[in-house]
């Protein structure tokens, strides 16, 4: 019968393509909602001073029921910290050994904590408190194992606020040992200055520099070799370091977390010495970057001359033809005062490129002393740019005054200045645009060529 | 780049599970035979690398004359028997007139067509170094596959199967039209295979394959089909590890690649890959003495592979020394540790959720991305992803073969060929975890660089921020082109019969970066110098006809071969460096043998002895010394391999038979392997180090594999067989970096310690027990009005009936090594374990 024939093929053919409709296999995975942080609001019973008091100067496991809580302070994205959790309370900080060596991706800089206590030991390594699991019979802890950390460190909410606390050298003591500090107004020792580095990045080796503020008061800061910015030379300038307080044994110590918690910003250390401040200088103007003024490249020198304010050119500043294109600016001689150089008056109908933020110019020679700019600003105020030592290209950020220290020679090279503009707008209408100025009593043999803004 | 390097030559991928499919077809002999004989479906070699499958020639190419080549693949296919020792690139493979063998690394790609049993039964195979009259061949063995339309038998083919091996279900169909009065012939086939988990939990499988012929007979002289055939496959994947990791989760089918998110199995390491084929045939037969077959193919596609990726975080994979108990010092606490873990077996699965986690709440800043001064890129960076290393293929071939009989008793064959394959190999972003970018940085070169632009993998792109979908890490190219022409005169007597051939072959390839990265400024970007080689073959041979039923054959070949791409770009990832004299193998095989051929018994034995000279591989891994990624190029490594073959199969009575294969081989190193070792974040010669090597066994195969089995066929179309297995001689791949002077010197001789650095492991011997069984039911017998013959098959298989979980199939010494205390238990072997219990039930409805 046909009908046996059709009812088997019907048969087949509804099997086949049922089977093959069952057959799905889903292998796509929506991204998981961010799950809002939770805090367990445990009993806490114990501050971190008091937690520090149950040492008794040999190492022992602590019994009781106490719990603590904190915020996370250090950070080892940086790869200073290592194997360290350190927290603090209001009453003050203490850190904790534990075998993990990528904290800051469960325990950030910012999380609030809490410890149940009781099994952790507590130790000392050179004084400085430590907790962790276990004696290390040298007088402090053994780390706690990565699978344990969670026993004992419980999670809270994080991005907690933490304000590191404004401090002197001189007023920092044990109690503030393990808390985040801030030290205004230091700067790395003149030795250093610019010329050490973090740590041995090439042995990997820990290294001490030194800090010190505007009273000769100085503080050792301790950087691992394996830290990521161990290589970086320490900055010239002065300015505010965020770190955390540690002793050693009977001195100070400072622990960094990242590079950039080191601002030292001010080109104007203690002591009045200009240093400049180079964070990746530019080597070249750029693009769309446009004249400062009518005749900035200095090849129609009377163009140039005609932008000046009254009091004109100085006398010992010429054309040269030797600029880095065409002709160049030129200043030789041994000026008797801080001089104006010259002065420019803006143009009425000057157009510079929206959201400038930067000038450059290019320099090429030697003087003993430096140059210092003003950048003419919004109602008659000026902002002042101190070149301060130059070999290479630099970035220069503004300062609080004109100061003409340091020594120019670029090795016979154009080297760029650039100077950062931000927060300084060209357009309002004053009388003056643009100053260069010397320093005085000191030889000057320099070109300056390509004056723009971009 | 690099990255993708360490992580994958960190051992966690070195070797893929590939597991065999063990049902076997026998290839009916005529149509007679067909009507009688009950057809199992054999399941394809289901392989999640083609670089990792040993032989994976196994069941699709079994021949049903020879019984030791069915027992090798049927029987033996689950303890990744290797036929002779040899490695896969020892055998070759035709389709419809191309050779179908990777030129990056000579293993036939088996994966190109699984699923397609039922359009691959037109098959010859012929092993060891017999004559074939379509190729010269190479020592193993060689096969051929004819799928053109007309050699398809006329049929409607629907069948279901339910297994539990790396699938849990096959779809397959299949209609031929055969050839018809106008001389045209169609053939298409489809099947689906699928499992939300197979045997191994957290390996999903999601398999399609089609395939479709069309061939025009235009006379009796010329015909041409065009076919085409793709196995898009995606599946998850498993992996071999420490003997710590298969004791805490209770079972040796372990998987550390999977974890749960929201509650679903998610696997990390998903496998991809779709390659379609096109091959043109042409086969011009003026007469019944000459025949030239012509084809040209052409394939392209892609091959996926996913994996977890980290920046600066420590490993989270659950494999990972560091993560288990054992790293624990404290007994107490590891104790613990333990007791948790079996407690709560999700600790050693991978954690999304914290990976999740840790990215959705990551802000970063990036400075100066794409090289622009202030150009800074803040928000949620990515500390974990999934990545993607991805092979885009490109290859081309064209073949001729003449076949021609000059007199009555000599005949030629011989043939051109040519082939092309481009190889496009890069790692893409997969998955941002959580996060919104990631930032193309080698993270290894930062360290051992730091403030250098050494850790840009991408020189005009510094700090380039990823988004999924962006490529990184390193982009290259690997070109090869590979001419060849080869003669063969055979000949054919009353009691002898003769032949030799030749080969000639010029291959030539190299590396084009398409990156440069900071490591290797000069030498990473661009095509590197073009490695040539000339190479040769001279085979030969003959059998004696004692009578019809007694031959006895020797046959010997001796060649050379060019070394593989791998073998000789040191770090093809990074650099276009190479070793420093590349060298062809050269191999000397002979084999000699027994046939008896008559309507009892039907038995082969043979021996063979080969010796490979000169071979060379490279091997990457983590040194501890070094605290650096290393490359041993490996180079003066010479091989033999002798053993015997027995295989017989005897009617007993009535319908009882017996079947006895025995391989019995030693496979083993003859010589002291050079090193060279090589940084990769530096291209100095570190040094050169001589291996010990000398008789160290080749691993991953049992060197002694028997099968006993008796099977009964009944005239009432059904049949069931049984089959004892035994394997023995198994050893572990070892690491050639402890046997270095470097390695023992400061350890006493004799001690239990040297031994145990030394020492090659061997694996315990292993039995199993085989099922099979099938019935053939026809339709028209219980339907008495259907017109045509419909049948029904069923067949059965069932594997390791005995549940034995112990059988090892294969591992090795990982590559790192604790040369400060000689501790060979700080990165213990790996291990692969065999299925368990596992079964392939198919119902198939044929018209």
């Amino acid at each position: 019968m046909k009908n046996i024939n059709s009812l088997f093929k019907t048969l087949l053919v509804t099997l086949v393509i049922s089977t093959l409709f069952s057959s799905c296999i889903k292998d796509k995975f929506d991204t998981p909602q961010p799950k809002p942080d939770v805090d367990p609001n445990l009993a806490v019973n114990m501050t971190i001073e008091e937690l520090k008091n149950l040492y008794k100067g040999k190492t022992d496991t602590i019994t009781g029921d106490y719990i603590i809580t904190g915020t996370v302070i250090s950070d080892d994205q940086q790869g200073n910290v290592y194997q360290t959790l350190i927290i603090q309370d209001a009453t003050g900080g203490v850190g904790f050994r534990v075998q993990r060596s990528d904290l800051f991706t469960d325990f950030p800089f910012g999380r609030k904590v809490y410890v149940k206590l009781k099994g952790l030991s507590i130790g000392a390594y050179n004084n400085l408190i430590q907790l962790g699991l276990g004696d290390d019979g040298q007088g402090s802890v053994n780390t706690i194992g990565a699978e344990f950390v969670e026993d004992f460190i419980v999670k809270g909410p994080r991005n907690q606020t933490v304000i590191p606390k404004e401090i002197t050298i001189a007023e920092l003591s044990e109690k503030y040992q393990n808390t985040l500090i801030k030290l205004k107004d230091v700067q790395f020792i003149e030795s250093e200055a610019g010329v050490a580095t973090y740590a041995d990045a090439v042995k990997k080796l820990s290294k001490s520099t030194k800090l010190e503020d505007c009273s000769g008061k100085t503080i050792e800061l301790r950087t691992s070799g394996y830290a990521k910015f161990a290589g970086n030379v320490v900055p010239q300038g002065k300015g505010e370091v965020v770190c955390i307080y540690q002793i050693f044994k009977t001195s100070n110590q400072l622990l960094l977390n990242k590079v950039e918690d080191v601002k030292l910003e001010d080109t104007a250390r203690c002591g009045g010495i200009v240093v400049p401040v180079d964070t990746t200088a530019p080597t070249q103007p750029g693009a769309g970057a446009v004249l400062l003024f009518p005749g900035a490249d200095f090849e129609d020198f009377d163009l140039f001359k005609n932008q000046l304010n009254s009091f004109g050119l100085i006398a010992y500043a010429t054309q040269s033809p030797n600029g880095k294109s065409g002709s160049a600016f030129a200043i030789k001689g041994t000026p008797t005062e801080n001089d104006y150089v010259f002065t420019v008056v803006p143009s009425a109908n000057a157009k510079y490129p929206a959201g400038v933020t930067k000038l450059s110019f290019y320099v090429k020679g030697t003087s003993a002393s430096s140059l210092s700019l003003n950048v003419y600003g919004a109602s008659g105020g000026f902002t002042v740019y101190n070149v301060g030592n130059l070999s290479n290209n630099s970035l220069i950020k503004s300062s609080a005054s004109n100061a003409y220290g340091g020594a120019i020679d670029t090795k016979n090279n154009w080297v760029l200045v650039t100077l950062d503009l931000t927060g300084v707008t060209l357009n309002d209408p004053t009388d003056k645009l643009f100053a260069l100025k010397v320093g005085k009593n000191s030889d000057y043999d320099l070109l300056i060529d390509d004056i723009k803004v971009w | 780049m690099v990255k993708q390097l360490f992580l994958v030559m960190s051992f966690s991928v070195g070797i893929a599970y590939a597991q065999t499919e063990t049902d076997t077809i026998k290839v009916p002999q005529s149509d007679e035979l067909r009507e009688n004989q009950l057809i199992f479906d054999e399941a394809p070699v289901v392989s999640l690398d083609d670089n990792d499958v040993s032989q994976g020639i196994s069941s699709q190419l079994t021949a049903g004359r020879d019984p030791f080549f069915s027992s090798a693949t049927f029987n033996w296919g689950a303890a990744r028997f290797r036929i002779r020792g040899y490695d896969n690139n020892s055998f070759v493979t035709y389709m419809n007139g191309v050779p179908m063998d990777g030129l990056d690394n000579g293993n036939s790609s088996f994966f190109l067509w699984s699923g397609l049993n039922d359009v691959l039964r037109n098959r010859e195979s012929s092993l060891g170094l017999r004559p074939t009259t379509y190729t010269f061949g190479e020592v193993g063995g060689q096969f051929n596959i004819d799928t053109r339309a007309s050699k398809q038998w006329k049929q409607l083919r629907v069948g279901y199967a339910s297994t539990n091996r790396n699938y849990r279900n096959r779809l397959m169909a299949t209609y031929n039209t055969g050839l018809t009065k106008s001389g045209w012939a169609f053939s298409l086939s489809g099947s689906r295979r699928w499992a939300k988990e197979g045997y191994v939990p957290g390996t999903f499988y999601d398999g399609w394959s089609y395939f479709a012929s069309a061939e025009k007979i235009f006379n009796q002289k010329h015909s041409l089909a065009l076919t085409t055939f793709g196995a898009p496959t995606k599946s998850g994947g498993s992996g071999g590890v420490v003997q710590e990791l298969y004791d805490l989760a209770g079972t040796h089918y372990y998987n550390p690649y999977w974890g749960y998110q929201e509650g679903k199995k998610r696997n990390s390491r998903v496998n991809l890959s779709h390659q379609p084929t096109f091959i043109l045939t042409h086969e011009y037969s003026p007469s019944n003495k000459l025949n030239i077959l012509s084809a040209v193919s052409y394939t392209f596609g892609i091959r996926k592979q996913s994996g977890l990726d980290w920046y600066n975080v420590s490993d989270p994979r659950p494999e990972y020394y560091r993560n288990l108990p054992s790293y624990l010092l404290n007994e107490e606490y590891r104790n613990i540790w333990i007791d948790r873990i079996k407690e709560n077996p999700e600790m050693i699965q991978v954690d999304w959720a914290r990976m999740y986690d840790v990215n959705q709440n990551n802000i970063e800043t990036i400075k100066d991305v794409d090289g622009i001064s202030g150009n800074d890129v803040t928000g949620h960076r990515s500390r974990y992803i999934i990545e993607q290393r991805i092979t885009k293929v490109q290859r081309a071939n064209l073949n001729t073969i003449i076949n021609a009989t000059l007199n009555e008793n000599l005949s030629f064959t011989g043939g051109l060929s040519y082939q092309y394959l481009k190889n496009r190999l890069y790692k893409e972003i997969g998955d941002l975890l959580g996060g919104e970018f990631y930032v193309n940085l080698n993270q290894f070169a930062e360290r051992d660089f730091p403030g250098s632009n050494a850790n840009q993998n991408d020189l005009n792109r510094p700090n380039q921020i990823l988004k999924e979908g962006d490529k990184y890490g390193y982009d290259y190219e690997m070109i090869f082109n590979k001419a060849s022409a080869w003669g063969q005169i055979s000949g054919t007597w009353s009691h002898v019969d003769a032949f030799l051939s030749t080969e000639l072959s010029f291959t030539n390839y190299y590396r084009n970066g398409l990156n440069r990265n900071g490591l290797f400024q000069d030498n990473s970007f661009g095509k590197s110098d073009k490695q040539k080689f000339f190479n040769f073959g001279v085979k030969g041979g003959a059998t004696y006809k004692i009578n019809g039923r007694n031959y006895i054959y020797a046959n010997g070949s001796y060649s050379t071969k060019a070394p593989y791409f791998n073998d000789v770009f040191v770090s093809p990832r990074t650099r276009n460096s190479t070793v420093s004299n590349p060298e062809n193998e050269k191999i000397a095989s002979v084999e000699s043998g027994y046939v008896l051929n008559t309507p009892r018994v039907k038995a082969r034995l043979t021996g063979y002895f080969t010796k490979f000279d000169n071979q060379s591989r490279t091997m990457t891994f983590y040194h501890d010394d070094y605290r650096n990624f290393v490359n041993y190029s490996l180079t003066n490594i010479d091989k033999i391999h002798f053993g015997g073959e027995l295989g017989v199969e005897a009617k007993i009575y009535k319908g009882f038979s017996m079947t006895l294969a025995a391989a019995m081989g030693r496979y083993f190193n003859t010589s002291r392997q050079n090193a060279e070792v090589t940084l990769d974040n530096s291209s100095e010669i570190l040094q050169n180090e001589l291996i010990y090597s000398k008789y160290f066994k080749e691993g991953g195969t049992p060197q002694t594999a028997a099968t006993l089995g008796f099977n009964y066929r009944s005239p009432k179309y059904w049949f069931a067989s049984v089959n004892l297995n035994y394997f023995d001689d198994m050893w572990l791949d070892y690491n050639p970096l402890r046997r270095t002077w470097a390695a023992v010197e400061e350890l006493p001789n004799p001690s239990d310690t040297y031994d145990q650095v030394v020492q090659q492991e061997r694996l315990k011997a292993q039995l199993t027990l085989d099922f099979f069984g099938g019935y053939s039911w026809k339709l028209d017998k219980t339907f008495k009005n259907m017109k045509k013959a419909h049948y029904i098959y069923l067949n059965v298989g069932v594997n390791n009936i005995t549940n034995n979980k112990n059988l090892i199939t294969g591992g090795y010494e990982q590559l790192r090594y604790d040369f400060e205390n000689a501790n060979v238990n700080k990165f213990p072997s790996r291990y692969f374990y065999a299925y368990g219990t596992n079964y392939f039930i198919n119902i198939t409805y044929k018209l």
